[in-house]
């Protein structure tokens, strides 16, 4: 019995937390750290997402320079120059409002800029 | 957003809101239990330093891995045997080392005297008469709640050496915490049937 009564002081003891003066110090380390690993993940999904919106952007470029390329080479040499101007006049379109590559790259911006949004809001919030 | 004014709530409610994503809500956890779990460390024998460090480590994994504490036992038992296994692997080669050793009763258990009295109910100073070996295994068992079988795994040490660890480290508290007047029988049975 007595075994039982000092096994029961002994694990109260144990759950009685000592006090330390630094306690609020202490905590305030620990929220520091998860606030910088938040911090840390933000910048990393937010860089992610512009490599992401990078990447989609020039595949889009690309996919439309090679396929013309492409087009050009199987229409054979006599069309060369009848490619050229048509690439360059799709080139052209990049930069005048309207265009689809411009809309598309619209639309990648938007999304990013849409993800700086969302992350910015998660950690407001 | 607006004032920072700490949450407040049951632990599991807390819980529950940092598994959302809400830092404030676990930060007031960390704060009702940072020392509890410090505490645990030090009294497992890590220097303050040490300590420290792996309570932060403790509350940081325990923030990862919130979702899994549904409030069934007490929260301060769920983070502190995340932090009694950080410590253990953070020292488990050394830790192998002092439990293979198995040491006879070398450490001196205090006399009756005057200012041993005074010592009765303070754990802290009590477990310095314990082996490192012995302070481990009753402070798992009794601090972070483990069975014997549990430490045992963790420790990689057979069963029954945790067991002689755990009874002669209660030997040992015992003579220098009971009262006077309690001459203790050696046993402690009570927790054989945790192993």
């Amino acid at each position: 019995m007595a075994d039982l009564d000092f096994e029961t002081q002994l694990s109260r003891l144990y759950g009685q937390a000592p006090v330390f003066r630094d306690a609020e110090l202490f905590a305030q380390q620990v929220t520091d750290k998860l606030d910088r690993g938040w911090a840390l993940r933000r910048v990393l999904i937010g860089a992610t997402g512009v490599v992401a919106g990078v990447a989609a952007a020039a595949q889009l470029v690309g996919a439309r320079f090679s396929t013309e390329f492409s087009q050009m080479s199987q229409e054979g040499a006599q069309q060369l120059d009848l490619g050229l101007d048509k690439l360059t006049h799709r080139y052209d379109q990049l930069f005048v409002l309207g265009g689809s590559e411009t809309v598309w790259l619209a639309v990648a911006l938007a999304g990013l800029a849409l993800a700086f949004a969302v992350t910015r809001l998660m950690d407001e919030v | 957003m607006g004032t920072e004014r700490p949450p407040t709530g049951h632990d599991v409610e807390l819980a529950a809101l940092a598994a959302a994503g809400d830092r404030r809500a676990f930060g007031e956890l960390v704060r009702r239990h940072g020392s509890a779990v410090r505490g645990l460390l030090r009294r497992l024998g890590a220097d303050p330093a040490t300590a420290d460090d792996v309570a932060q480590d403790a509350f940081l994994v325990g923030y990862e891995q919130i979702a899994d504490y549904r409030g069934e036992g007490a929260f301060a038992g769920w983070i502190k045997k995340i932090a009694a296994r950080l410590y253990l692997r953070k020292v488990k080669r050394e830790a192998r080392f002092v439990l293979a050793e198995a040491p006879e009763d070398e450490a001196p258990i205090g006399s009756d005297g005057s200012a041993a009295r005074a010592d009765r109910l303070d754990l802290d100073e009590a477990l310095k008469s314990l082996s490192k070996a012995e302070r481990l295994c009753v402070s798992l068992c009794y601090g972070a709640d483990w069975s014997h079988a549990e430490a045992a795994e963790v420790l990689n040490i057979p069963l029954g050496t945790v067991k002689s660890h755990v009874k002669r480290g209660l030997d040992k508290l015992r003579a220098r915490m009971a009262p006077p007047s309690e001459s203790a029988p050696n046993d402690s049975a009570r927790r054989e049937h945790r192993g």
